[in-house]
């Protein structure tokens, strides 16, 4: 309740124009934007780009916020939209040819092996490649129902709100998504 | 798989609104079906792996902050009283150091240099001649001042009086001129009140002596007519 009222304030404050609670609030949530745009993109590159298109649209649109809902609830219900332009933009540019999966594959594996360090983080990125690598194997309807059900914490409900969907598509979409992800995973298992 | 129940089961073991009553019915088939319990162990194996999702640092980037000043017209940067506070110490920082120049006095005399803050440096030599100097300029001053303060009362005198005398000169002069001229005024009022009382009284004589002369005229052609009536019987 109090990082509630506290985004409140922050909100309240930015709206009156000032950069430090703008700085602030965008701190509080880049973590979480980046990192969702990590498992739904699947690469560094396109994460950033989405975090940023995700709080520029913040920044245009912040007045328009009321308050009836989660300020979370709300950068998230950006955040969807956006990686689902992206998707379709991404499509596109695969459909033209002028950018290729394997390129942007060995583009990610450049930049993880750069970002690598300390022997966790190494540890812990090859955990991050292996969730994306299993969610890279859904299509993207999938991917963003098991997003929003295991990482945002969302109801059928909510994901059905947010996909402008039924909740019965919605559910479908989670087992068709739970079925993938295991048949991966019993692959994975084979050929280790 | 051969279960019929399997889909509605998994889906709503993952409902966040599930009833305890249907609850307790999942667990129960699943007791029972090896084939739910089985696709149920995948799904949690599959939810457990995601959730060893370790959150990865976010690249260095400027927070749309260049943005988001474009939108608010770059009102106060660092938010108001934040931002004032931040560049208090080094505002007293200055202020102090400025007073401290302001305060600092630097001394040369045959000994050397010598430097003395917050009050001005003892002066290693004094001289009586200087001392009455200063007695003698004071005296000088006072008297001078003296001499000043009362010419310049003198003065403010004289101007006061000079200014009360055209004051009652002036108040004088038009409480007389409109004197004059109020006399004048009611002198020709009750003259013309006494021109238009005279045409009054002679047009009511006038119209008296109209009305008697035709009164006799009547009289006089009654007198007539008498007359000439007795002539005829």
């Amino acid at each position: 309740m109090a990082l509630i009222k506290d985004d409140d304030a922050l909100i309240a404050a930015a709206l009156k124009g000032s950069t430090y609670a703008w700085d602030k609030l965008v701190r509080r949530y880049e973590g979480r934007v980046y990192n969702y745009g990590l498992r739904l993109t699947g690469n560094p590159t396109d994460a950033m780009d989405l975090m940023q298109e995700v709080f520029l649209g913040v920044c245009r649109n912040l007045h328009k916020f009321r308050g009836d809902s989660k300020f979370s609830s709300w950068l998230f219900r950006i955040a969807h939209n956006k990686a689902v332009d992206m998707r379709r933009r991404r499509w596109l540019l695969q459909q033209h040819g002028s950018i290729g999966v394997d390129e942007i594959d060995e583009l990610d594996m450049q930049e993880n092996r750069a970002d690598c360090g300390p022997e966790s983080s190494l540890i812990s990125g090859q955990q991050n490649r292996r969730i994306r690598k299993l969610l890279e194997g859904l299509p993207m309807d999938q991917r963003l129902v098991v997003e929003l059900k295991f990482f945002q914490f969302q109801t059928f409900e909510e994901i059905a709100d947010m996909q402008d969907i039924s909740v019965n598509t919605a559910k479908t979409r989670f087992y068709s998504a739970l079925k993938k992800l295991k048949a991966a995973m019993e692959e994975e298992h084979v050929l280790s | 798989m051969s279960c019929p129940r399997t889909q509605h089961l998994l889906v709503e073991y993952f409902a966040d609104d599930l009833l305890s009553v249907t609850r307790q019915e999942i667990n129960h088939h699943l007791r029972e079906c090896n084939d739910c319990k089985s696709e149920l162990n995948a799904a949690l194996s599959a939810r457990d792996t995601l959730a060893g999702w370790r959150g990865e640092a976010v690249p260095h980037w400027g927070r749309g902050v260049a943005e988001f000043k474009a939108q608010h017209h770059g009102n106060d940067s660092r938010g108001g009283l934040n931002w004032a506070w931040q560049w208090m110490p080094t505002a007293a920082c200055a202020v102090m150091a400025t007073i401290m120049l302001l305060q600092t006095s630097i001394t040369a005399d045959d000994s050397g240099f010598s430097i003395g803050f917050g009050v001005q440096a003892e002066n290693q030599v004094t001289h009586d001649t200087l001392d009455q100097r200063l007695a003698s300029f004071q005296q000088n001053q006072l008297a001078r001042q003296e001499q000043q303060l009362g010419g310049f009362l003198t003065r403010v005198d004289e101007l006061q009086n000079d200014n009360n005398r055209r004051l009652l000169q002036a108040v004088s002069d038009q409480t007389e001129q409109a004197t004059a001229e109020n006399l004048e005024r009611i002198y020709t009022y009750f003259e013309q009140q006494r021109q238009q009382d005279l045409q009054t009284l002679q047009a009511g004589y006038q119209q008296l002596y109209d009305s008697d002369y035709e009164t006799i005229r009547s009289m006089q052609q009654l007198a007539n007519y008498i007359g000439y009536e007795g002539a005829q019987q």
